[in-house]
């Protein structure tokens, strides 16, 4: 498990998912973040404003955890034909982890090629209503596409996939690279290395490996 | 009757420092040993011959599942570990553990399981 900040300044826990086995595991630590903490603020239960903030510490992390063995007990059947059309079922992967942030689990073999490119294809849609930095809607002359040039395969893959991008877009920033994929609501990252590559129809374009899908899913 | 004798058994040692002030604050229970993990729980067991043993699961060295074997149901074992499957529990009970609590609950249900580990009704 890893933790990140959001552009907002929220921290998001962003795991890969593999099924239950690694939702245990995650489970595990977040138990083991607990325990200590409960027990320090039984120590201190003194009024205090600190033991307040422990008290409300432990409430938090044991929501976590009891949401997460709601999760684990419900089996969390993942057909493999999973699209973005079943995102309300993705979403139900989601942990509300405190008032802003979202755990989302992602299982990168079997999710992770469908999401992608129904994102990619949503993506086109909605290029050409991309705010530009002062916050206006401004049309953008060349919407990003994206096509899958390999799937994962096994356990470790990456998910590699080919994209033409807006000529704004530079494709060393991180940050430019969320746009693409920027989707109300959801945000999609590539945390990955870019080359250059050229695509179908002599289109130089850009080629990625996507290793972890990141959806910042925002408090609804 | 005099306090029950504890030996604590987990790698992480905030919470092994924490459980053994909030486990001697409970007067019916007195912490006399901490390990760092299960070879060092077995020495204790073997050289301080404790009521009770309150053993985490994920251990180095030896694991608490190769300890509870080790014991073979000769002392009272409480396990407190972050996996809370139902399934874990009933192994570790089959291994001779009698009780089986998750890591995060009140410290009341940890000294409950202790007692009632080591006094049987």
């Amino acid at each position: 498990m890893s933790a990140e900040v959001s552009r907002d300044g929220a921290a998001v826990l962003v795991a890969k998912w593999e099924p239950s086995r690694h939702l245990r595991g995650v489970r595990h630590q977040v138990n083991n973040l607990l325990a200590p903490v409960v027990v320090a603020a039984e120590l201190l239960d003194d009024g205090s404003e600190t033991a307040e903030l422990l008290t409300r510490s432990v409430a938090r992390l044991r929501d976590v955890s009891n949401r997460m063995r709601e999760l684990l007990h419900l089996g969390l059947p993942i057909p493999r034909s999973t699209t973005l059309g079943d995102l309300a079922a993705v979403c139900g992967l989601v942990v509300p982890f405190g008032h802003h942030d979202r755990l989302l689990l992602v299982d990168p073999e079997r999710l992770l090629a469908n999401v992608v490119s129904e994102l990619a294809a949503l993506s086109i849609e909605h290029a050409s209503e991309v705010s530009d930095p002062s916050g206006s809607q401004v049309a953008d002359p060349s919407p990003a596409s994206c096509s899958i040039v390999a799937s994962p395969r096994g356990a470790g893959e990456a998910l590699r996939v080919a994209f033409v991008l807006p000529a704004r877009i530079n494709p060393e920033d991180p940050d430019d690279l969320a746009v693409p994929f920027a989707l109300p609501g959801v945000d999609v990252r590539l945390a990955t290395v870019c080359r250059e590559t050229v695509l179908q129809g002599g289109l130089v374009g850009y080629e990625a490996e996507i290793r972890t899908l990141v959806l910042y899913l925002p408090l609804i | 009757m005099s306090a029950l004798r504890v030996v604590i058994a987990d790698d992480a040692e905030i919470l092994r420092s924490l459980l053994r002030r909030a486990i001697d604050r409970d007067e019916r229970l007195d912490v006399v040993a901490e390990a760092a993990n299960g070879k060092e729980a077995l020495e204790y067991v073997s050289s301080l011959r404790p009521d009770v043993l309150l053993l985490d699961l994920s251990m180095p060295v030896l694991d608490g599942m190769e300890v509870l074997r080790q014991l073979a149901g000769s002392l009272p074992v409480v396990v407190l570990t972050g996996y809370g499957e139902s399934d874990l529990g009933t192994q570790c009970r089959e291994l001779g553990a009698r009780g089986f609590v998750e890591k995060g609950v009140p410290m009341q249900t940890i000294c409950d399981a202790l007692v009632a580990a080591a006094v049987p009704a």
